[in-house]
């Protein structure tokens, strides 16, 4: 079946709707047809999803987020980067096809009884902003398919690979995803790429290996400023990397006077 | 990127008074059609030390290409005066930011430009492979698809295999909804395995869909009475109405801007082809 997205008119309508429906965003069915111009308020498209896009719900503190990011990039893998930035496509996936997800991983609940707290977490997790890249990471399921595109790699056994070590450390790669710089394949990939080869001493709990990964984020944006990265490649990004993380060891291993 | 305005450790050529004596300057030009961009940029550079580690292969230009509204970044790199690239219109949405500069290739150890400010006095710098060596003016364009790229587009065209058993050329009816275009058993096997081929597509469009729609619109340009209540010739006046395609135009000339230059998308897609498959 081809996918379904909501009429440009339609989504600004919604939009600009949120603190009139805010009821209406803690239902169990979807909704969009109740309101007016909901039937109507849609058209089909030429894309069909490759898969199912049948979505894991969060668990506790499971969130599922890289199962999902896997499941919304390989059903929507055929999307140019133009299709994948449309508000239409995201907002009608928020609020129709993957309502039940939506619902569990981005309750609205959450706000507490803060009406313009809970406005602006549904105009930012169930819309996308029209000329705001960072919108497309913050959006529920644009997200998903997001970071599955910056981070898959077919060159891998497991393309999705990588895309366990950005969501293992949300916090920090996004921060350098939503920078300009997160955006040069060489440098997010070689980026990602370290993190995993040194696994032991970068990723999973404890402040220290936080600590490291954030220096070396920030000496890869220090260097950005005067070399041009995206004209380095993957390995000569990791080399660059790998300087900067032999400091930081050995900096830690010198005993302290 | 915002380049302009930051302290670089060296002189760069430029970038404010770094190098007084040599400028640094790009023109940039923007065309495109449904398929691509095509951004044709010039460079000029006044600074002679520079230019001698350009032609050396030591250091080169770079057009930086970098859309924020689908998080496209990317880096071209040449070493002639013109250079053009091309860029998916699938991947350009909004506000693209396009700079020129030149970057080192490799390690200059001892980097002295001609012409740099008085305040670096006989300081030689060490210049690390892809430290930017110069930075031109940049230049902003919106790239504004008009074309939908999501909605789906009813075809007018219909290809089907013809009901004749044996081999036969390609043959068109004009009297339903859809123009049908018949083809033999042995031609339709072919296309249905080549038209999921992204790199075909557009030769697909120029071998069948050009000459089909020319004699579609031969048809229509005689004024058939029986043609002008189907939906195909309805939709295809409506599309001459829109581009504003007179009746004395040739049918050639119709049939190549309904497709949107149809022979340019073939050849960029054959020269993708033939320089992915070089690499």
């Amino acid at each position: 079946m081809s996918l379904r997205v909501f009429k440009e008119n339609f989504v600004e309508r919604l939009r600009g709707t949120v603190r009139d429906n805010l009821r209406r965003y803690k239902a169990q069915k979807p909704w969009t047809d109740e309101v007016p111009g909901g039937k109507s308020g849609w058209l089909s498209t030429e894309v069909s999803p490759q898969e199912k896009l049948d979505l894991r719900l969060p668990v506790g503190k499971d969130l599922k987020d890289l199962e999902n990011a896997i499941i919304v990039h390989r059903a929507l893998q055929q999307l140019t980067p133009v299709q994948a930035r449309d508000p239409r496509l995201w907002a009608r996936l928020s609020h129709v096809e993957c309502w039940d997800y939506m619902r569990a991983r981005w309750a609205v609940e959450r706000n507490g009884s803060d009406q313009d707290k809970a406005e602006k977490f549904i105009v930012s997790r169930y819309f996308v902003a029209n000329n705001e890249s960072r919108a497309l990471v913050r959006n529920g399921l644009a997200r998903l398919w997001w970071y599955g595109y910056l981070s898959h790699d077919a060159n891998r056994k497991n393309p999705y690979e990588l895309t366990g070590v950005l969501l293992s450390l949300l916090d920090i790669t996004q921060t350098i995803l939503e920078r300009s710089l997160g955006r040069v394949p060489a440098v997010n990939h070689g980026f990602l790429e370290f993190l995993l080869l040194h696994k032991a001493d970068l990723i999973g709990p404890g402040d220290d290996k936080r600590l490291r990964v954030r220096q070396l984020a920030k000496y890869l944006n220090l260097i950005g400023g005067v070399t041009l990265l995206d004209c380095l490649t993957k390995s000569e990004v990791m080399f660059q990397l790998q300087k900067e993380f032999d400091r930081i060891m050995a900096e830690q291993k010198a005993p302290t006077t | 990127m915002r380049l302009r305005h930051r302290s670089f450790p060296y002189p760069v050529v430029g970038n404010a008074d770094d190098v007084p004596g040599a400028g640094f300057q790009a023109t940039y030009e923007v065309a495109s059609d449904r398929g691509y961009y095509y951004v044709n940029v010039s460079a000029a550079c006044g600074s002679k030390s520079l230019d001698k580690l350009i032609k050396k292969g030591q250091a080169c230009l770079v057009l930086h290409v970098e859309c924020g509204n689908t998080m496209y970044r990317r880096a071209f790199e040449f070493s002639t005066e013109n250079h053009r690239v091309q860029i998916r219109a699938a991947d350009l949405h909004g506000t693209v930011e396009l700079n020129v500069m030149a970057r080192a290739c490799g390690v200059l150890s001892s980097y002295r430009p001609d012409g740099a400010h008085p305040d670096y006095g006989t300081t030689a710098f060490c210049i690390e492979q892809g430290d930017i060596l110069a930075i031109a003016e940049g230049y902003l364009f919106e790239a504004e698809t008009v074309h939908d790229s999501l909605k789906r587009i009813g075809s007018i065209m219909v290809v089907e295999q013809s009901e004749h058993a044996a081999d036969h050329p390609m043959e068109v009816s004009l009297n339903s909804n859809k123009i049908r275009i018949l083809l033999c058993d042995n031609d339709f096997t072919l296309y249905g395995k080549l038209k999921a081929i992204p790199h075909l597509t557009s030769h697909l469009t120029t071998t069948i869909v050009l000459p089909v729609l020319m004699h579609a619109l031969t048809e229509m340009d005689k004024s058939d009475a029986e043609l002008v209540g189907l939906k195909w010739c309805q939709s295809l006046q409506r599309r001459l109405d829109e581009l504003g395609i007179t009746e004395e135009q040739d049918c050639l000339l119709k049939a190549q801007r309904i497709l949107d230059m149809p022979i340019r998308r073939a050849l960029v897609a054959a020269e993708c082809y033939s320089s992915n498959t070089e690499n």
